[in-house]
């Protein structure tokens, strides 16, 4: 568990993974907010900045890619931590999350465990 | 059969075999994003997120996850098994296709191209707004008309259009212009320049010239839309057969270009 409570953005356009997500992430200590879509995680962001960003990739309005590398253009983001959280699993696609500016790709489907495992050893880097 | 009953059948096979293509891969998403709530839900209910679990829940909640394992195996499986059959039939007819465009007749005339690619690009527009992606067309004033086979630069606008448009998700563009070819600083209207841009994820830069090789998919995942890998190889040869060249770019601010230059007198150029 995280020494001091560190927050997290999920951004997934499927409530129940959303959900599931954010439980898990709360048992094991984080803060966590959630956002929709793409756009809705930009705003969510705006208001407060999280230390590290879930992204989907498949997502209306913005998808992860896009949000991925306005986050990696904002000054103010910089410390911020992104994981990609998609059901594309191929290395072309790593290649564009990487290229995107994503600290960690994970496959689909979501094991809420393992995202806990990532988000807490990403953020221990930065602790 | 006649040859021309011949090619609309094999349209025809094409168009549906690439509808049944997309409604599979559209019917696996259906089936995943359900799957993954239950996993996702059920592997917290397993750890005891959602409170004390007892020894016969927790048995339970097992065999619960223990058939989602299952159907996930046999989803994994069906892709890399099932597609096969189509996928050989569909290249099969590209390749007809392909050929028999990059080859057919002398069917050329002096067209102007702007009104042409701009009738192609009016029957994305559907697609497009359906896809959420925004599909603009411009062309410059003053060109002149172009030496041309419609039915082939028809195709090669289709094909360009249409990757960029399966390449492209929600909120993302696809430009299409037509423009003179810039000679050095100089304009000249010798050659046109058709350009097809996309706003999505580019090209991997090692790609740029292969992906109009025959089988190589510049943006090849398990996930992407159906497509041998053939369209490109296809529009290289039907610009070549105007005597001009197809490349490809990545832009700086993300997604790729594929321009296309035409001779606008195409008789003063050797034939190919």
């Amino acid at each position: 568990m995280p020494d001091i409570s560190k927050r997290v953005l999920v951004v997934d356009d499927t409530p129940e993974l959303v959900r599931a997500a954010r439980r898990r992430l709360q048992a094991a200590g984080f803060d966590v907010d959630t956002a929709v879509d793409g756009l809705a995680a930009l705003e969510a962001m705006a208001r407060e900045v999280p230390d590290a960003v879930v992204l989907d990739v498949m997502m209306p309005n913005l998808n992860g890619f896009q949000v991925c590398r306005r986050i990696r253009a904002e000054a103010r983001y910089a410390g911020v931590k992104v994981v990609m959280l998609t059901a594309r699993t191929s290395a072309a696609d790593q290649f564009w999350g990487e290229q995107a500016g994503a600290d960690r790709y994970l496959a689909k489907p979501l094991d809420p465990a393992a995202l806990a495992d990532v988000l807490t050893e990403l953020l221990q880097e930065t602790a | 059969m006649s040859a021309g009953n011949s090619d609309l059948l094999v349209d025809s096979l094409h168009a549906q075999l690439r509808a049944l293509t997309e409604r599979r891969q559209a019917w696996e998403h259906e089936v995943r994003t359900p799957l993954g709530i239950i996993r996702s839900n059920a592997a917290n209910i397993r750890d005891g997120i959602d409170g004390p679990v007892s020894e016969d829940q927790a048995e339970s909640i097992a065999s619960v996850l223990a058939a989602v394992a299952q159907l996930e195996r046999l989803l994994e499986r069906d892709r890399y098994t099932k597609p096969n059959i189509p996928s050989i039939t569909t290249d099969q007819i590209e390749r007809r296709q392909g050929a028999r465009l990059a080859t057919g007749g002398a069917g050329r005339s002096q067209i102007q191209l702007g009104p042409l690619v701009r009738e192609v690009v009016a029957q994305f527009a559907v697609a497009a707004e359906q896809e959420g992606v925004r599909l603009s067309f411009s062309c410059s004033d003053g060109l002149p008309p172009i030496w041309l086979d419609r039915v082939k630069i028809t195709q090669l606008v289709s094909n360009l259009v249409g990757n960029a448009l399966k390449h492209s998700q929600s909120a993302d563009s696809v430009r299409v212009t037509v423009v003179a070819e810039p000679a050095g600083r100089v304009l000249t209207l010798d050659a046109l320049r058709l350009s097809v841009q996309d706003s999505g994820k580019g090209i991997p830069v090692e790609l740029l010239e292969r992906i109009f090789e025959r089988g190589v998919r510049g943006y090849s995942d398990r996930s992407a839309p159906p497509g041998r890998g053939i369209g490109l190889t296809v529009s290289r040869d039907l610009v070549a057969a105007h005597g001009g060249r197809l490349w490809a770019e990545n832009v700086g601010e993300g997604g790729a270009v594929f321009h296309a230059v035409l001779p606008v007198d195409l008789r003063s150029r050797p034939r190919r």
